[in-house]
């Protein structure tokens, strides 16, 4: 169980979050919706320690996280970038970095057994040896997934892992995601532009609104007056053969 | 750990590993190569034969003449040469790393220009420069020291004030990149000014000092820089797993537990340190530090572990064969190697740029 409390961020004097207070359950996947500049990435980046927080704590099956030790704090969340960087790495390499916060000197064999199953949990077996700059944006996206895996993190946090993928790529992640997050007691939290896929793939919503938590829930929270309030677009929900589906009207 | 625990995919990594592995040690034996060829390369033969025939009967008799040049001329310059390139290339890889930028090179980032600053206040105003003797291919300097002394201030200077701008103002890599084109520009001007003020001799010093020469360090001259290159490369080494992290975006650089901000500090610092000596004692030799990485790059790949010995290795094998072009091509006269390396590096730089492969669209 992962319990965010009184989580606050300013940027110099500008509050971005402000008491943002939320609790995930193991293997659950929460997404985190909201309008450009409502303080979702930021939120990622606090919960993280990337961005130091001005208040607020964060507790771990009801253990406090010390957010000032970064080889401690990357042993728990795993973190993925909304683009991927291509390098000239290969995709084990770059996955064999996802091991970097357990490694001490060399990979040992267990480090190579964690990469090897992270790669064939994500398909990429076939790509081990391409150079990131060689690949898809879907296969990079998947690389990025598996390094963030190798990592053995609790929580696995997204910073909008489907934008830039065609519809084929984005079921693809989305599916692994949640099969993670089932089979391995992850916790994911994924910040999501698409309601669409949110609303598939998720069993938790929390909208952000000027950095403050205007609705969190499960699937009932994502209303028709929610998506107006948040997004300023009139919308209706439709159940297409029990799949819940936003069209803006 | 036996190889039978491990995934097929995993033993594939091992055997690429080994396989650039060996890519480094060829580069290495590539150096020792050119290092020997370079022994016997100059304006007086020394005979190859005679002096295995010595060597292999147990002693090395060699005329006091030969001796002289072989241990007192030669093998200071080829040390100088391996040294100064692997220098720059390792500060060079170091630094396009850790600034994301691919022209990222002592050279570039001003530094260069920063010793050429300091050389010319040396040369103006400290009688650094005045010409002891002069004829058409030499001039030596009354008092070396200060102008490596000013020179090695004026790199630093130059490596100070980006960092300091870069901390200060919590910029990111490509300002940094940015600043050190303005420092270098700003450094440029100023010594062109001085440049201005002084007489023609003056004049002459300030521009043979900026031909990069490997025959200026004596032997306690390498023996300092054979210090801040094993120091230098000893963190090197310990920082190159977060420097490959840093190929990834920044955030997952940190979320992967690098400090980014402590690597990119201390990385910056130590290279601009080892490029500000190696500048400080042989004058301004451009392209090393680009070319070397991108060389290595693309036989080694981006794995820093490897990459950054194959880079010093590159770096060394590139300085030493063109220093040894200058002295075998025109003997007896012998041309400054940073001419050489600017001549051949940016042609080498461009077929490099073209062949590279262009990242998926």
């Amino acid at each position: 169980m992962l319990e965010v409390k009184g989580l606050s961020v300013c940027y110099g004097t500008r509050p971005v979050l402000t008491h943002v207070e939320f609790s995930l359950a193991s293997g659950g996947v929460l997404s985190v919706l909201g309008n450009n500049g409502a303080g979702k990435t930021t939120l990622l980046k606090a919960i993280m320690g990337l961005v130091r927080p001005k208040t607020g704590e964060i507790y771990l099956n009801g253990i406090k996280i010390p957010l000032h030790s970064r080889k401690e704090s990357a042993r728990i969340f795993a973190y993925v970038a909304q683009s991927p960087r291509r390098c000239g790495l290969s995709v084990f390499e770059s996955v064999l970095l996802g091991r970097r916060p357990h490694l001490n000197g060399r990979p040992s064999a267990r480090d190579y057994r964690v990469v090897e199953q992270a790669l064939s949990c994500m398909g990429l077996n076939n790509l081990a040896f391409q150079r990131l700059n060689c690949i898809s944006g879907g296969e990079l996206q998947k690389a990025a997934i598996a390094r963030a895996m190798a990592q053995e993190p609790q929580v696995l946090l997204l910073d909008e892992p489907t934008s830039n993928l065609d519809v084929r790529n984005q079921m693809e992640v989305e599916t692994l995601l949640c099969n993670l997050a089932k089979k391995q007691g992850l916790m994911v939290i994924q910040v999501l532009h698409d309601l669409n896929m949110a609303l598939r793939f998720s069993d938790r919503f929390l909208f952000l609104k000027d950095g403050r938590i205007y609705k969190m829930g499960e699937r009932d929270v994502v209303t028709a007056n929610v998506i107006h309030d948040i997004y300023g677009v009139q919308a209706k929900i439709l159940n297409v053969e029990g799949i819940s589906i936003v069209v803006a009207v | 750990m036996s190889d039978g625990a491990v995934s097929c995919e995993a033993l594939e990594y091992i055997r690429i590993r080994q396989r650039r592995m060996y890519g480094v040690m060829t580069l290495l034996f590539c150096l020792l190569c050119v290092g020997c060829y370079a022994l016997f390369v100059g304006s007086l033969s020394i005979d190859l034969n005679a002096l295995l025939r010595s060597v292999l009967q147990g002693g090395l008799s060699l005329s006091e003449t030969n001796a002289h040049i072989l241990l007192n001329i030669r093998l200071p310059r080829i040390l100088s040469a391996i040294l100064a390139g692997s220098g720059l290339a390792l500060a060079g890889a170091v630094m396009q790393n850790l600034l994301k930028n691919p022209l990222a090179s002592p050279f570039t980032l001003g530094i260069s220009h920063g010793a050429a600053f300091g050389a010319a206040v040396a040369i103006l105003f400290f009688s650094g420069g005045r010409v002891d003797s002069m004829n058409a291919f030499a001039i030596s300097y009354v008092s070396p020291y200060s102008v490596v002394f000013f020179a090695f201030g004026g790199a630093l200077l130059a490596a100070v004030v980006v960092l300091m701008l870069a901390s200060l103002r919590n910029m990111g890599p490509e300002s940094m990149v940015l600043a050190g084109v303005a420092m270098g520009s700003l450094f440029s001007a100023a010594t062109m000014v001085l440049q201005y003020l002084a007489n023609e001799l003056q004049v002459a010093s300030m521009v043979f000092w900026t031909f990069g020469d490997v025959s200026r360090p004596n032997w306690n001259e390498l023996w300092i820089l054979m210090a801040v290159m094993a120091v230098t490369s000893f963190f090197f080494k310990t920082m190159a797993w977060d420097m490959n992290a840093l190929l990834l975006e920044e955030e997952e650089a940190r979320s992967l537990g690098v400090n980014v901000t402590r690597l990119r500090w201390i990385g910056m610092s130590l290279a601009s340190f080892l490029a500000a000596v190696i500048t400080a004692f042989m004058g301004v030799i451009g392209f090393v530090g680009l070319l070397g990485p991108h060389m290595a790059r693309r036989v080694l790949g981006e794995d820093h572990v490897l990459l950054l010995p194959g880079s010093a290795f590159m770096g060394a094998v590139l300085l030493l064969a063109a220093d040894t072009l200058t002295r075998g091509l025109f003997s007896p006269f012998v041309l400054p190697v940073g001419t050489i390396t600017s001549f051949l590096g940016a042609p080498l730089f461009l077929y490099l740029l073209i062949c590279r492969r262009e990242p998926h669209a």
